[in-house]
């Protein structure tokens, strides 16, 4: 029988959170500056991005919001939550932009050499004004098949990687050489921020999908969150594996590398061209969804149809991702160093974190007034 | 009550004519019904004389004489035959423009109308457009009656229910609506019924126009969202499914909907294959979609800006064959593909004796003057056969279409974007694919159950 699908389902969560968490993390190196810990570092950091995850999904479900844009306005009032809004647009058009170059980056880098970055830029971007065009539910639908296909090249992925033979897992030993005080610092500046942090997102989408966020969903979104971690994880084990933590430090773009070096009797080689159509899939649905959480917000405040409001912002984001730095060294040091501490940790933890105080104590205070009205 | 039929009986005559116009093939019989004056009156272009006489014309001398009235006698002699009792001339003229005979009595208020039929048709033939090895060589005709009883005859429960339109600008070409009873959701039938009986007095005459009008998107419609088919059993294999059949007068199709996407990878015969053989060939038929949609564009997108990813030997080959050759690879595998659906049109138009000769010289001056005069190279031949080929390979014609459509908005992408633009290219399909709608239902969507 055909089916309607007129309500989401926990799987298409799933997906998202999924493929949104692997968006550019499994393209850039992450955690490059932990040598051979840095696969122990995103383990660990899995773990507590389920718990960031559980904690935004509470923060909805507790204010009986629909996006945070809604608990912007409970906690602070109209002027304040107007403020902050506009503060936290402007955060996901910003993330979106560096998303965006950084893909350009990788196809200027691995795939067209000769062409200008604006070229490609542009062209990505009407694709993404496309898959925003054809509303939520069918973008959401487009995703599941993204995870089909994405999941499918993985997988050919790690079997030509054991089938190439040429990986060494003392590359990995020893754990902790230098003691696990080297890592803790990396793992809460950089590695929980990006990717696990940025899940801030999707508390502008997850109310809007499942209206009564059942518990069901807080738990299969933290089941998410730990398969993109753990595959997270394996991949950085894979790069590590191939070709040791000193030529993965200084990769741009490890899984591309190795990717390259995979070569099974002198005819499947050079495969990585289905690993950037996989990873090209994943910035997709990642820069579709801090654009969609962006311009819900616009339409929000504005009261403007979000469909009119699509073609501007894409483009401004294309705009920013111009000129949000003038070349790639100088991109991935803004990443590392400037933006998880001055950008993310306020935006990721420090106002969610006051947002949740206020909202308990408002929430505290309103009871009694409540029962003594009635 | 509306005007009576006649003030008088004399001036009946002046009346018919009146209504009907001077059109030759209108035929107006005197008849004495009983020592009481008759009408007869039909379309001989309509109504068979064999059927005429052998139906009413004998009936008639033997009965009309011991009845006293119109109905007694068509109770007695007609009894088998369809009948109406109108009183309007406009109802009148519309039954006569359905096959049949119409019988005007003196003194008597109404006018009796009869089905009779008869003229010549076509008989039953195998499936042309989707012909099968082991289903029934069975197709549907012009002839809505035939193709209804085609349905019946395996769908023998009650639970199958048929609806009939009058639809078109004279309301008389028939539409038909066919379904399952209990097995159709009742929020798509109700959707169906409201769209065809929206078409009411629009032009609609044949499968294509009324395709255009009960699809969701009007305006593009680059992959069919409804299914043409020609046979029975996969009609019936799909009303089983709980979907909706609809038949129109003088086209031999049927409309099925909705459909999905992968309906499309389905033929009638998957039905008698073993399950192995029918993995194996529905994987065959993506893949040929994909290489159809995709190889003239990655061929372009990889000579001209990713030659690293096919083998360094082929790359050189390939490097050396084009190495004198006068065109850009895009205009030279524009050229060949040009040629190539120039010829597949032209094959289709031509009368079949002219059709041999001109594959013969379209495969001698393009396969091999081309080459050799150095145009192009033989590569791009390659290509464009193998292409070709395998979009021939779709169980649905109207689906290879979409396809040929594509694989030219492929090549110009892949001429500006190389492999990159496949890829964005891909994902704008699949988003356009996804955003599509068949009857409210999603147009691509997976785990179908099938029964």
């Amino acid at each position: 029988m055909l089916r309607k699908m007129d309500s989401y389902s926990p799987y298409q969560l799933f997906v998202l959170i999924f493929l949104f968490l692997e968006g550019t993390a499994i393209l850039m190196n992450v955690g490059f500056d932990l040598g051979r810990d840095a696969w122990l570092a995103t383990l660990v950091c899995t773990f507590f991005g389920m718990f960031l995850v559980w904690w935004y999904i509470s923060l909805i479900r507790h204010s009986k919001q629909k996006t945070i844009y809604d608990v912007f306005k409970l906690a602070l009032g109209k002027v304040g939550g107007t403020l902050l809004g506009v503060l936290y647009i402007t955060y996901f058009l910003y993330i979106c932009a560096r998303d965006m170059r950084d893909l350009t980056e990788l196809i200027k880098n691995a795939v067209l050499p000769a062409l200008p970055l604006e070229w490609t830029a542009l062209c990505f971007m009407a694709i993404i004004i496309y898959v925003l065009w054809i509303g939520t539910q069918n973008f959401i639908h487009l995703f599941m098949l993204f995870g089909f296909a994405f999941a499918a090249i993985l997988a050919i992925f790690f079997a030509l990687v054991i089938a190439d033979g040429n990986y060494d897992f003392h590359n990995l030993l020893p754990v902790l050489g230098d003691g696990p005080m080297s890592v803790l610092p990396s793992i809460f500046t950089q590695i929980l921020e990006f990717p696990f942090g940025e899940l801030i997102a999707f508390t502008v989408i997850i109310g809007t999908m499942f209206p009564m966020l059942p518990s069901k969903v807080s738990k299969m979104a933290m089941l998410s969150v730990l398969a993109a971690g753990l595959l997270l994880t394996l991949t950085v084990v894979v790069e590590l594996v191939t070709f040791g933590p000193s030529i993965r430090e200084r990769a741009m773009f490890p899984l591309v590398s190795a990717a390259r070096n995979i070569s099974i009797g002198n005819f499947l080689e050079r495969i990585e061209m289905f690993i950037i159509f996989a990873i090209l899939l994943t910035v997709v649905v990642k820069v579709c969804i801090f654009a969609y959480a962006a311009i819900q917000g616009v339409a929000w405040y504005s009261g403007k149809p979000f469909k009119s409001l699509i073609i501007p912002y894409v483009l401004l984001t294309t705009v920013i991702s111009f000129y949000v730095s003038n070349n790639m060294s100088e991109h991935i040091n803004a990443g590392l160093r400037f933006v998880p501490f001055f950008i993310h940790i306020p935006f990721q933890f420090i106002i969610p974190a006051l947002l949740f105080i206020l909202i308990l104590i408002k929430s505290r205070w309103r009871k009694p007034n409540e029962q003594s009205a009635v | 009550m509306n005007n009576p039929l006649y003030e008088n009986w004399d001036e009946l005559e002046s009346v018919i004519q009146r209504t009907f116009g001077k059109t030759t093939d209108f035929v107006k019989v005197p008849i004495v019904f009983n020592n009481r004056k008759g009408w007869i009156l039909y379309y001989s272009s309509l109504v068979g004389s064999d059927d005429l006489s052998s139906k009413l014309m004998l009936p008639l001398n033997l009965y009309a004489g011991k009845t006293d009235s119109l109905k007694q006698f068509r109770a007695e002699a007609l009894a088998s035959i369809n009948y109406q009792y109108l009183s309007e001339w406009v109802s009148i003229a519309r039954q006569l423009n359905k096959n049949s005979v119409c019988m005007l009595v003196e003194g008597e208020p109404e006018a009796l109308t009869i089905e009779i039929g008869g003229y010549s048709e076509r008989a039953l033939s195998e499936p042309n457009i989707q012909p099968s090895v082991y289903g029934p060589k069975i197709a549907f005709t012009e002839d809505i009656v035939t193709n209804l009883s085609l349905l019946r005859r395996i769908l023998r429960t009650k639970s199958l229910q048929i609806e009939s339109y009058d639809i078109s600008s004279d309301m008389v070409t028939g539409a038909v609506l066919v379904y399952l009873d209990g097995v159709i959701d009742p929020g798509l039938l109700e959707e169906a019924r409201q769209r065809i009986r929206s078409l009411e007095g629009k032009k609609v005459t044949t499968l294509t126009h009324l395709m255009k009008q009960l699809r969701d998107n009007q305006k593009t419609n680059f992959f069919p969202t409804l299914m043409m088919n020609e046979r029975q059993d996969a009609c019936i294999a799909k009303l089983m499914e709980g979907r909706a059949v609809v038949l129109i007068d003088g086209t031999p199709s049927a409309i099925i909907m909705p459909v999905v996407f992968q309906d499309f990878f389905d033929s009638a015969e998957d039905a008698y294959l073993p399950k192995a053989m029918l993995v194996f060939l529905r994987l065959l038929r993506y893949f040929t979609f994909f290489i159809a949609l995709l190889l003239p564009g990655i061929y372009i997108g990889v000579i001209n800006y990713n030659y690293e990813i096919i083998p360094i030997n082929l790359a050189m080959e390939i490097a050396g064959l084009r190495s004198n050759l006068p065109f850009p690879s895009v205009i030279e595998l524009l050229l060949v593909e040009g040629a190539f659906e120039i010829m597949r049109e032209g094959s289709i138009r031509m009368p079949k004796i002219v059709g041999n000769a001109l594959t013969v010289v379209g495969a001698l001056v393009i396969g091999q003057a081309a080459v050799q005069a150095g145009i192009v190279s033989i590569v791009v031949i390659i290509i464009v056969a193998f292409t070709g080929l395998c979009s021939y390979a779709f169980p649905h014609y109207n689906f290879s279409f979409s396809v040929r459509l594509m694989r030219f908005a492929f090549i110009g992408i892949a001429s500006i974007l190389g492999i990159f633009g496949i890829f964005l290219g891909c994902i704008a399909l699949f988003a356009y694919l996804v955003s599509q709608r068949s009857f409210g239902y999603p147009y691509l969507q997976f785990n179908i159950k099938r029964p």
